[in-house]
């Protein structure tokens, strides 16, 4: 299926249900982020039951430096 | 102690985190500043180049409070927004509003700050809006609830220094919550004359990261603002406009 991550639509297995699929696919599991599914945001806990479907638009942010 | 909401800090130089040469110089000179607070700012991750280094994940997080802002937001809505996202990382609840209303200066727009700051609060935030050195409007933005106010010192990055002190003045005389000056800081001593006029915090960015030796200027900043600091509480001498001697005027010996 394909999704939009970060404004770019992105083609990722169809196996991917849940953001917690989808966050291990890309191998961020280990990494400091969030994620907002169309415009909402996931806390940490909401990973397992967020489920993914096609055409959803996910963010994913971090921290970065800055003033 | 510099108290910010609900938390509580020895140091009174906060940090940004923006710019730095390399990540070695940035790990070194946040060492050598013994700042407790690290500002941040939330940007999209590239999911497909994840090798990138990243400040944050090297970090003890024990050791430094999060201060995120909301840097590249230009309405209220926009930085609630990335306050929310912040504060989702299960990192940290503080929060530096900043919606930025002129390209070019860079300077805060005052109504959106308002409203953010006013909304971050309902919320729950700790919240440090970034203000210009108005008065009334620093007044306004510690009745919505603001946990801090921080005034610039001149446009961003621009190095100019204290450019209105006794806007500044005004400001740290009249507040109720602690007032960290923030923004065109460009030399310990702008740092030290900033604490001096009696502000509880000065934040560096620029003038740290893009100096000569940014691990030499983060450790200036640190001694700068701890004798800024002494020196407001010690009491400076009036200024005057003749001479008066230092040496006894008794006793001289002379011919």
């Amino acid at each position: 299926m394909k999704v939009r991550i970060n404004g770019q639509l992105v083609e990722v297995p169809d196996t991917l249900a849940t953001l917690t699929d989808m966050v291990n696919h890309f191998s961020l599991s280990d990494r400091i982020l969030i994620v907002e599914v169309n415009g909402v945001i996931a806390e940490k806990q909401e990973y397992d039951s967020t489920t993914i479907k096609e055409l959803d638009s996910i963010e994913v942010v971090h921290f970065v430096g800055g003033g | 102690m510099l108290k910010l909401g609900k938390y509580e800090f020895h140091s009174r130089l906060l940090l940004g985190t923006g710019k730095y040469p390399d990540y070695d110089t940035q790990k070194k000179a946040v060492t050598a500043s013994e700042t407790e607070i690290l500002t941040f700012t939330v940007r999209r991750m590239n999911i497909f180049e994840k090798e990138q280094p990243n400040l944050l994940e090297q970090l003890d997080l024990k050791k430094y409070k999060l201060l995120p802002n909301t840097a590249g937001a230009k309405t209220a809505r926009e930085a609630v927004r990335h306050a929310k996202l912040a504060r989702a990382s299960g990192l940290c609840d503080m929060i530096k509003v900043e919606v930025i209303g002129c390209s070019r200066t860079l300077l805060p727009d005052p109504v959106e700050t308002l409203k953010a700051t006013e909304e971050l609060v309902k919320e729950g935030f700790t919240v440090l809006p970034y203000t210009s050195d108005d008065v009334v409007l620093a007044k306004r933005l510690e009745e919505l609830g603001a946990h801090a106010i921080m005034p610039g010192a001149a446009p961003i990055g621009s190095g100019q220094g204290i450019i209105n002190p006794a806007h500044l003045r005004f400001i740290i005389e009249q507040s109720n919550v602690p007032v960290i000056v923030d923004a065109g800081i460009g030399s310990p001593a702008d740092a030290a004359y900033a604490m001096e006029l009696g502000a509880d915090g000065v934040l560096v960015n620029t003038a740290v990261s893009a100096a000569g030796n940014p691990v030499k200027m983060a450790e200036a900043m640190k001694l700068a603002v701890q004798a800024g600091r002494v020196g407001f509480k010690a009491g400076r001498i009036p200024i005057k406009r003749y001479a008066t001697a230092s040496s006894p005027m008794e006793g001289i010996v002379n011919s």
